[in-house]
């Protein structure tokens, strides 16, 4: 019992609560009250909605509302709320249309690859009927193709969350030291702090040569199909769609990694898919090529980059009159 | 009690939070479900019939696809996906007697050069059949859809607590009962339901397809009726009521399926 209270288990406890959470048709969502790198100048709270940031009011007539959908980059991983892509160009709109009610809600996701954004589209984001989708990922859909057998829906890479380990009765004895120190003992807290242990499937350890002759077997085609649905389902709930080709650092990872060559091919099928569907194709490598310091690694962005990027969808929408 | 007893209570006492914690664990499990076998928890639609299983008990078998029966042959000229719940899969009929299986028949002797493949899986909604045609049958290219709409519909769209990105339903074998089922559906599911046959109907155009939703007869599934009509209007594609018994219905369907070609 000595022993017991040496244990922070106060730390342990705070350090609980999983950013995500367990859906039935989502795979995961991000966990409604969760906080990540909390205490720190880039903490992040998840709101009642379920999504990091402000909820968006309701609709008004006239105003411009506009849902941002996308993985790690567009929710901001590592940056302050003011700094993420959603809350620059809400700031950039609110200034270049003053006398329209502009709202940008922050639907990126934490590890979504392209499957869980058509899925996050068809049951969540169409209900808020938005006026503009702007969607930017891909970084998450290239560790599914550097594991054998690849499924077309994921499945081989994705995990089944079974079972939530911060359910109601889980939280009822967090008052007993002995029980906190038994969950950290038993791996539930320190695994509370890796999603992938919860959203992808244990894998086998590879070689770097399996993994590329994985890589070369798959192709960009699902994710080209995941897109299409997706903006397709936008269309559907009457809404205009920004399909933007995410830009890439070779310099951090080289310019033969799988997360270079993927986003290659990606931005190759997107020209294509925005047009089948009737959304707008916009690649903003270009306007990332000359700015230094605009990324974190070789997909995420810092402030810098999220502010070129803002920009340059404010610039977009404004041009087209949306 | 004795001292030494209620010692010995103090020094258990606190493990009776992990004990319960461990037969929480435990008690998600439930060996002895059959369906295991024949069925697969899935991340995106909660389940999934296991890809290439031969029969096993009153399931199967199942293609690469988790189709059961014999899938869909590519070169058909008439290639009809059924979507569906328990209903469409056939629990408990061979595979022939179930839905797919009879509108093949009839089918068969309209257009002889037609495939019927059955993609039913019990407990999927329409959620899970909009999810499953993208992301597991999206390579298929079927020349219809045909989404039945079946109990697990009302469990669904009208459950109690209901929330509209579907939240309420429990993951498969967690042990957690289904929310109770209202007898209509309140504004919101039907809604969703809505949303849900709209996203059907927009997936299967993607892959080239037409839709048709098959609505049950009877009092208690006036509502998703009236969701299947509503839906089948505004996405331009065909609603069909699936009336009596015997092989009427399916010779109607199948007319149907040949009149929206």
């Amino acid at each position: 019992m000595e022993l017991l209270r040496l244990l922070p288990t106060k730390e342990l406890r705070i350090a609980a609560p999983l950013a995500v959470r367990p859906h039935p048709f989502l795979g995961f969502c991000l966990r409604e009250g969760a906080t990540r790198q909390a205490g720190t100048p880039v903490e992040q709270r998840i709101g009642a909605h379920g999504y990091r940031g402000a909820p968006i009011p309701p609709k008004s007539t006239g105003g411009l509302r506009i849902v941002c959908l996308g993985d790690s980059t567009m929710y901001g991983d590592s940056l302050a709320e003011k700094d993420t892509i959603p809350a620059k160009l809400e700031a950039t709109l609110r200034e270049r249309l003053p006398r329209r009610k502009v709202d940008v809600l922050n639907a990126g996701v934490l590890q979504y690859s392209s499957a869980e954004t058509f899925a996050a589209m068809a049951l969540r984001i169409s209900d808020l009927r938005p006026d503009v989708v702007v969607i930017y990922e891909g970084g998450n859909d290239v560790a599914p193709r550097l594991v054998r057998p690849f499924r077309s829906d994921y499945a081989h890479y994705r995990a089944v969350w079974e079972r939530d380990y911060d359910e109601g009765p889980d939280r009822l004895f967090e008052w007993s030291s002995f029980f906190v120190a038994s969950r950290w003992l038993i791996g539930i807290y320190p695994a509370a702090q890796r999603m992938d242990w919860y959203t992808v499937n244990p894998l086998p350890p590879s070689t770097a040569n399996e993994k590329e002759f994985a890589f070369v077997r798959s192709s960009e085609t699902q994710f080209a199909r995941n897109q299409a649905a997706t903006v397709a389902l936008a269309r559907a709930s009457g809404a205009r769609t920004l399909l933007c080709s995410p830009a890439v650092d070779r310099t951090k990872e080289g310019p033969y990694s799988w997360a270079v060559r993927a986003m290659d091919q990606f931005r190759k099928t997107q020209p294509i898919t925005a047009g089948a569907q009737g959304g707008i194709h916009l690649d903003l490598t270009e306007a990332l090529a000359g700015e230094k310091d605009a990324f974190r690694d070789t997909v995420h962005l810092t402030p810098v980059g999220a502010r070129v990027v803002a920009a340059r969808l404010c610039e977009e929408i404004v041009k087209r009159g949306w | 009690m004795s001292s030494l007893a209620r010692r010995r209570w103090v020094v258990r006492a606190p493990s009776i939070p992990l004990a319960a914690l461990v037969l929480g664990a435990c008690g998600n499990v439930d060996p002895n479900d059959p369906s295991r076998e024949a069925f697969d928890p899935h991340p995106m639609f909660r389940l999934e019939p296991k890809p290439n299983l031969l029969a096993v008990a009153s399931f199967g078998p199942h293609d690469a696809f988790g189709l059961r029966g014999r899938g869909l042959d590519p070169g058909a000229k008439v290639r009809v996906l059924m979507l569906g719940g328990a209903s469409v899969y056939g629990v408990g009929v061979p595979t022939e007697q179930a839905i797919p299986g009879r509108l093949a028949t009839s089918l068969a002797k309209l257009e002889p050069s037609s495939s019927v493949a059955n993609g039913g899986c019990p407990g999927h909604c329409a959620a899970a059949a909009e999810l499953r045609l993208h992301l597991r049958l999206g390579s298929l290219k079927p020349t219809h859809v045909v989404y039945v709409l079946g109990w697990e519909d009302m469990q669904v769209y009208a459950a109690e607590r209901f929330q509209s990105d579907l939240g309420h339903v429990p993951r498969p074998w967690t042990g957690k009962p289904w929310p109770a089922t209202q007898p209509s559906l309140a504004p919101e599911g039907a809604d969703a339901l809505r949303r849900d046959l709209r996203g059907i109907a927009v997936l299967a155009r993607i892959q080239g397809a037409k839709t048709i939703f098959v609505a049950p007869q009877g009092p208690s599934f006036e509502p998703l009726r009236g969701a299947a009509r509503h839906e089948a209007v505004t996405t331009q594609g065909s609603w069909f009521e699936l009336p009596g018994e015997g092989e009427a219905p399916f010779q109607k369907l199948a007319l149907e399926v040949i009149r929206v070609r």
